[in-house]
């Protein structure tokens, strides 16, 4: 079983895939922070900056999950 | 700035960044870049800034240099100790520039050079001090390129405009003391004027320091009086403090016919008022025939004893302040005469009076809270970075040390500047200097087409981009295109380029959470907090009797007066940066009532703490010994739960508990001297009677403080959210 993941290609220039998932991931992190934001949401946290550290990681891991091809 | 001089100042900026890439190259100089990167830096709207902070950039250098040759000499093969010692110089560098208004530029270089040097060849220490000589001339080189650009072609001069500004501040200073006037005679309501006109000197003192910089870089003549208007500077500053003070004061007089306590009052007022139109006309050049004549305020003592102890009280903090307010117009008329051209009235030369520094009962440093958090944050970024470097190594190498450092130093120069916004401006920036690296600069083969190329490039930056886009557009242009004398081209390093550059940003973000939330709120809370932590302290050392404090204790003593001095200024400044679309229910004009109310606290602690040692009269201060430290432990009090909660004290249970003090300790001073048969000589009462205005002054103001604090939605700032 073939378990590396395959990079991404863009006009023939090779991206790391965990570079696209870890960009992608802190950009829905960043929209989901200013959702909770707008309704007031993230008050409910204890401490945000990490809450977003951990959404940027969770939306990564997801990301590289469902787009990654291996 | 009009569109036709943007025009040419964006013409000038870009045809000095080609010239000086053109130069260097011609000459085989080591990294060209460093010559754009004085002109980009030091192309500002007119001659004089420009060749002001061409000089600082120059002279910095220098102490940059020599620290990266040392620090590489003391340390070459051992990182622990490189690490410390760059850390070491960066705090001692980026606390002086938060510190020195003056020349903080100056230690911006300083900082930055030294990190420059010091990783300018990674491979061998041997071309050190070539490189170090190398940036040197380069930097000068840049700087006498664009100097002379903007000298020659379409020069923008300072020429008279210190003038212009000196008259300026001095009209609204005189504006400023007529709505005192007006207000203190019952003929109009002060507080609101002076609010408006204190926000237009503030930016008028402001220019007047910048104005002063610049044109005593252009005209000898300036340069030569310097002295004189740095002076003229201070004392304006202090006028502007005095009034604050003076006005504090004006709600306790309310009830009191100033006129029949003072009856020289008018005349004193028309000479202040005639020294405030004579010093415009002075500083203009058309000197009139007004020459000040000393006047004094006397008292009307039978007037003033038909008053209540808490009137007479009133009565004798205005008439210091308005003493205060006559001593400094006749410094500022003498300061314009000798600026004229004048020997100095009494033949010596006077001091530069430099605001918000007072005599010391210290000989030690006293810092600044907030400036060493400052350069804290700028050590321990550059430390981290190293760390970051050496540890993982990951794309950006020691621009992670470097690159990092710098920033640093421009978010503790701009503290409320929010380093979130920079990640986005400096991707754009860099995608859009890195398209033009992989697509035109490979087609280019001559210095003809590079330096059009440079010359569009930094057209673009300075005509279309402004303030902190523009300094970041500049930053593409070099760190992106890498402009050098053998040009190779490689989109992996670039691309890794790109992605550190976000990273470091991302890293400086993470950071700045270091020192404690970058919210602007939660600032604003923090600081609140110790401003009041401060006033707790300081009335609490108030001299209760004559005695002696421990060198530490008066090292405290300073270090809290320079708080509570610095912290009204931090407040406003914060209070911009919050971000209203957050916070609608809190209108700017409450924020500005509540900045307001804490800097007249501040005006009646200072005349509070000025007042001599309580118990010297007899037989009052003896007899109400207990009375008035039981009042000051209960203001002691509610400062105290104001430094845990801004609103702790509602204003109307504040209110009664205030009244019914006042009202109990009049009754006191009233047995008292029914007791003693009336026998309270004005010498004795007059200390005893400055000691309870200043008390009654610091109730008042705490009750000023607690309306607006109340309006103000506490809880909804203290909610944690996503910065």
């Amino acid at each position: 079983m073939n378990s590396i993941p395959s990079e991404f290609t863009v006009g023939g220039v090779y991206l790391p895939p965990m570079l696209v998932a870890g960009c992608l991931g802190v950009l829905l992190a960043y929209w989901t922070a200013r959702l909770l934001n707008r309704y007031r949401l993230s008050r409910h946290f204890f401490y945000p900056p990490l809450v977003f550290v951990a959404l940027a990681v969770l939306f990564t891991v997801a990301v590289e999950h469902v787009l990654v091809p291996f | 700035m009009s569109k036709a001089t943007k025009l040419k100042e964006a013409i000038k900026t870009g045809l000095a960044f080609a010239l000086v890439f053109g130069i260097a190259m011609k000459l085989n100089w080591m990294s060209p870049y460093w010559a754009g990167w004085a002109v980009a830096v030091i192309a500002l709207s007119t001659a004089g800034e420009s060749i002001r902070k061409g000089m600082y950039r120059i002279v910095g250098t220098i102490p940059g240099c020599l620290a990266a040759l040392a620090i590489h000499a003391l340390a070459p093969q051992e990182r622990w100790t490189f690490m410390l010692l760059t850390c070491g110089w960066m705090f001692l560098t980026s606390y002086l520039m938060v510190s020195r208004q003056k020349d903080s530029y100056l230690w911006v270089m300083a900082a930055y050079v030294c990190l420059i040097i010091l990783l300018s060849d990674l491979d061998s220490s041997a071309n050190m001090f070539e490189s170090a000589m190398f940036r040197t001339v380069e930097t000068v080189m840049g700087v006498v390129v664009y100097i002379l650009i903007a000298v020659f072609l379409w020069p923008q001069t300072n020429l008279g405009a210190i003038q212009k500004s000196s008259a300026e501040l001095a009209a609204t200073l005189g504006d400023i003391f007529r709505a005192g006037r007006d207000a203190l005679l019952g003929q109009r309501a002060f507080e609101v004027s002076f609010q408006a006109l204190q926000g237009k000197v503030v930016p008028q003192l402001a220019q007047f320091a910048k104005v002063l910089l610049a044109e005593g870089s252009e005209s000898n003549e300036v340069s030569e009086a310097r002295h004189l208007w740095e002076r003229f500077h201070g004392l304006s500053t202090a006028l502007l403090e005095a009034a604050g003070r003076w006005q504090s004061g004006f709600a306790e007089l309310d009830r009191i016919d100033v006129r029949a306590v003072f009856p020289d009052l008018p005349a004193f007022l028309a000479e202040l008022d005639a020294r405030f139109a004579a010093l415009p006309e002075r500083l203009a050049g058309r000197s009139p025939a007004h020459l000040s004549r000393p006047v004094r305020l006397e008292v009307d003592h039978a007037a003033l004893e038909r008053l209540t102890p808490f009137d007479r009280a009133a009565v004798e903090v205005a008439r210091k302040e308005m003493e205060r307010l006559e001593a400094l117009t006749a410094m500022l008329l003498e300061c314009a005469f000798e600026l004229q051209g004048h020997a100095a009235i009494d033949g010596e030369a006077k001091p530069v009076l430099t605001p918000g520094v007072r005599e010391r009962a210290t000989w030690l440093p006293v810092p600044d809270w907030d400036h060493l958090r400052s350069a804290t944050f700028v050590a321990a970024t550059t430390g981290i970075g190293f760390l970051i470097w050496i540890v993982f190594d990951p794309p950006g190498h020691s621009g992670w040390f470097q690159f990092s450092g710098t920033i640093a130093l421009l978010i503790a120069l701009v503290p409320t500047l929010r380093s979130s916004p920079l990640i986005g401006l400096v991707a754009v920036s860099s995608a859009i200097c890195l398209a033009i690296y992989v697509f035109v600069m490979p087609q280019l083969s001559s210095f003809l087409e590079l330096g059009s190329l440079l010359f569009v490039c930094m057209f673009l930056v300075c005509y279309f981009l402004s303030g902190m886009a523009r300094f970041f557009g500049s930053m593409a242009i070099l760190n992106i295109l890498q402009i050098q004398n053998h040009q190779v081209y490689s989109f992996a390093a670039m691309a890794n380029f790109f992605i550190f550059l976000v990273l470091s940003f991302t890293f400086i973000f993470v950071m700045s959470y270091l020192l404690g939330s970058p919210r602007p709120e939660k600032v604003f809370l923090h600081l609140l907090g110790r401003f009041f932590r401060s006033a707790e302290f300081l009335l609490s050392r108030k001299e209760l009797e004559t005695g002696r404090f421990s060198p530490l204790e008066r090292w405290r003593i300073a270090f809290h007066q320079r708080q509570l001095r610095s912290l009204p200024a931090k407040l406003g400044a914060w209070s911009k940066a919050i971000d209203r679309k957050l916070f609608p229910e809190n209108t700017p004009e409450q924020m500005q009532a509540l900045v307001t109310s804490v800097q007249v606290l501040v005006y009646r602690i200072e005349q509070f703490l000025e007042t001599g040692p309580v118990y010297r009269a007899k037989p009052l201060s003896p007899e109400l010994r207990e009375d008035v430290k039981t009042w000051q432990a209960g203001i002691e009090n509610i400062f105290g739960r104001w430094s845990r909660n801004p609103e702790a004290e509602p204003v109307g249970a504040l209110r009664q508990r205030l009244e019914t003090g006042l009202i109990r300790l009049e009754e006191r001073i009233e047995e008292v001297v029914n007791r003693a048969g009336g026998e309270v000589s004005r010498e004795e009462g007059e200390n005893f009677f400055q000691v309870l205005g200043g008390y009654r002054g610091v109730s008042e103001a705490a009750l000023a403080y607690a309306g607006p604090a109340q309006a103000i939605h506490w809880s909804h700032w203290r909610e944690e959210r996503f910065s």
